[in-house]
């Protein structure tokens, strides 16, 4: 876990007091609310629904014990006692004063903590794989250049008004758990023909409105060039990415206008410029980053497994066990996958007693970390066998041990009409009702891993795109109906899912699920071929047929 | 460096027109946003002022067009115009600025302490102060 120099304190500091001189000398008139509006986003505050919410950056997903006490401190102090984490990784809060912002923001910085470029038009918080360190298919920690990242985007004086919001995402797994097909930049940390570490650098990729999988644009970068490539490529969007319309402003729109190649070009032409000037990386720097994210004190393998562990004689302990752990790189350690799924409360929900006793057990058994993933779930990652059955017991007793890990229920919802003053409709009431419907664990153990990812308005914060089974609410003739689309995936092979057909109305969007479950149950060979699968080898018919009916045809 | 100090050129002109002059050394030319980097940056370097427009505080691009003005060896004052006020001039001197003229109604005095307000940069960047690691 990266520790503040007292550089870094220091930058984080006087941006709180900068951010509380911003925000008095809105609140006396002086700055106008046009000109407050671009202020105070980037630093993670926006006006929503009901009041101003506060987006907190938790960078590559992060976490100390002590830093998710300060969250759920803030939460009690400004806030309604909880918490939402997003499907970046960060944390929001809806319900805190304008006024007090500046002092959560102070508070934060205590613990290492800021808001800086959560929103806004700017390089926005890294995302990154939230088992980098413990995944058993790991090429190379992801977060030194997360971090390395973060310090040079944090305040970059040339990109802050940038044509658009522009996101970054690293994984160094074989597996993609941070959707990085899906980001402006995304990274995959490679080795070369020659064994040394690189990044495979992917552009233009993204969801929302014109949602696009990114392109790879150089398949090889020596790590030391990190950051002078990221910065030709930001120049390159900043000069050129258009700002006449802001639905066109991302830069998977410049790269499809430029083309693949004549935007490399210019990127690599740019490069030559500054690739060996003061942005190539020390690899002093490289390596003092990189101690900050040095293996914990293990326990020797022997101490730390338990053959007990598989014995417990509970039925509810063994389903947690089969479905939220995982296997890890260190003998005789497991990764706990901790869903906030809880059905009676939206996705990504978390109150101050959870995050407070989810801080404690992640003391006692985790190393004192805890991270935040793209699914909106939390992980302790560092978990001795021999622990296991206390922790699921601590993790029982504040409702986090729901065993639906990568279920159809541990869905992705954004928060929709109920919070989000951009949303065309609700969400929340169907993940609720889904939770309702689909209670039966056994069943969707049966169905096997399905992703089920649910948008309030086409700027998709809810990543519907890439669900297997994807659902976006908009707003027609004054009702709330819902579009599907099916075959999205967002792993290593990443897909875009494709519409099912005409809209469904609010009150038969769960019985539509269902119907295509059971015609997904019919048609897969077994529970190895996932819903996406099945949908890319049958295509679309079957599921029209079953939810509109062969009769009418598709056309509608 | 004070950005209000420099005093302002007797005449400006507008870089096409400077272009379409022969362009002429020692004078003071205006850009827009979207002017073309590969036109300017080779023939700008002779001018005594190169002010960069603002037509708006969300068009970031001047931010960069300062940037490769001094990358390619301008010396002359780049100043900014336009939509300018005291909240973005400490990002605008540190990619080589030094010189804004505020729109209207903007606090000039405030202005030395909003510059200041961040001392330390992870960047490199046109106003000589490196990236942290860099300062060893």
């Amino acid at each position: 876990m990266y520790a503040y120099s007292a550089v870094d304190q220091q930058l984080v500091d006087q941006r709180v007091e900068q951010f509380r001189d911003q925000t008095q000398r809105f609140l006396k008139g002086e700055i106008a609310d046009d000109e407050y509006r671009v202020l105070r986003l980037m630093n993670g505050v926006y006006i929503q629904r009901h009041a101003p919410m506060l987006r907190v950056a938790v960078p590559y997903g992060q976490m100390t014990s002590g830093q998710l006490r300060a969250l759920a401190q803030v939460s009690r102090t400004y806030d309604k006692g909880y918490g939402h984490f997003t499907t970046r990784q960060n944390i929001q809060y809806n319900w805190p004063q304008l006024e007090r912002i500046p002092d959560i923001l102070a508070d934060l910085a205590e613990v290492q903590m800021h808001a800086i470029q959560t929103s806004g038009s700017c390089i926005r918080s890294i995302t990154s794989d939230p088992l980098a360190g413990v995944s058993v298919d790991e090429i190379a920690d992801s977060r030194p250049w997360c971090e390395i990242i973060r310090q040079w985007s944090s305040l970059h004086p040339e990109f802050a008004y940038l044509p658009r919001k522009f996101k970054i995402a690293v994984t160094g797994a074989k597996a993609d758990r941070a959707a990085v097909q899906v980001h402006d930049i995304g990274l995959r940390l490679v080795h070369n023909d020659e064994g040394e570490l690189g990044f495979e650098v992917l552009v233009g990729g993204g969801l929302g409105r014109t949602p696009i999988i990114g392109q790879v644009v150089r398949k090889f970068l020596p790590t030391q060039h990190l950051l002078s490539y990221l910065e030709a490529i930001l120049r390159i969007y900043n000069l050129h990415g258009r700002r006449d319309n802001k639905y066109k402003a991302r830069i998977k729109i410049l790269l499809k206008a430029m083309g693949g190649e004549a935007f490399t070009e210019q990127v690599e032409a740019e490069w030559q410029h500054i690739k060996d000037g003061e942005l190539l990386l020390p690899a002093a720097e490289i390596e003092r980053v990189s101690q900050h994210f040095g293996k914990p004190d293990y326990l020797p393998a022997s101490e730390a497994s338990n053959d007990k562990i598989v014995a417990v004689v509970d039925a509810d302990y063994q389903r947690w066990l089969k479905q939220n752990v995982l296997s890890h790189q260190q003998p005789g350690y497991r990764i706990v996958m901790v869903p906030l799924k809880n059905p009676l409360t939206p996705p990504g929900d978390i109150s101050h007693q959870q995050m407070d006793g989810l801080a404690d057990l992640a003391d006692q058994f985790s190393f004192g970390n805890i991270r935040s993933t793209h699914d909106q779930n939390l992980v302790l990652a560092y978990v001795a066998e021999k622990d296991l059955y206390t922790l699921w017991q601590g993790l029982t007793d504040l409702s986090l041990a729901r065993a639906n890990h990568g279920t159809l229920t541990d869905m992705i919802n954004c928060p929709g009409l109920d919070y989000c003053s951009l949303a065309n409709a609700e969400t929340l009431v169907l993940s609720k009702r889904i939770n309702e419907t689909f209670d039966d664990l056994d069943y969707l153990y049966d169905l096997g891993p399905i992703e089920l990812k649910i948008s309030g308005c086409m700027n998709a914060c809810g990543h519907h795109h890439i669900g297997h089974i994807g659902i976006l609410g908009v707003e027609k003739g004054g009702k709330q109906v819902y579009q599907f689309t099916l075959g999205g995936h967002d792993s290593e092979q990443a897909s875009l899912g494709k519409t099912l057909g005409r809209s469904i109305p609010q009150d038969q969007v769960v019985e539509t699920i269902g119907t295509l479950l059971n015609t997904y149950l019919s048609l897969r060979h077994d529970i190895s071929e996932c819903f996406a699968d099945v949908v890319k080898r049958l295509g679309l018919q079957p599921f029209k047929e079953a939810v509109y009916g062969p009769a009418k045809k598709t056309a509608a | 460096m004070d950005l209000l100090k420099k005093p302002l050129p007797n005449q400006v002109t507008d870089f096409t027109d400077w272009l379409a002059a022969g362009a002429p050394a020692g004078e003071a030319i205006k850009v827009n946003s979207d002017v073309d980097m590969g036109t300017l940056l080779p023939t700008a370097l002779v001018c005594s002022e190169v002010q960069v427009d603002f037509p708006m505080f969300a068009d970031g691009r001047g931010f960069s067009i300062a940037r490769l003005l001094r990358r390619e060896g301008f010396t002359g004052v780049i100043r900014a115009v336009g939509d300018v006020a005291v909240d973005r001039v400490s990002y605008m001197q540190r990619v080589g600025f030094d010189a804004v003229e505020l729109k209207e109604g903007e606090q000039a005095d405030l202005l030395p302490q909003l510059v200041n307000r961040i001392q330390v940069h992870y960047q490199n960047s046109s106003d000589g102060s490196g990236p942290v690691y860099k300062a060893g």
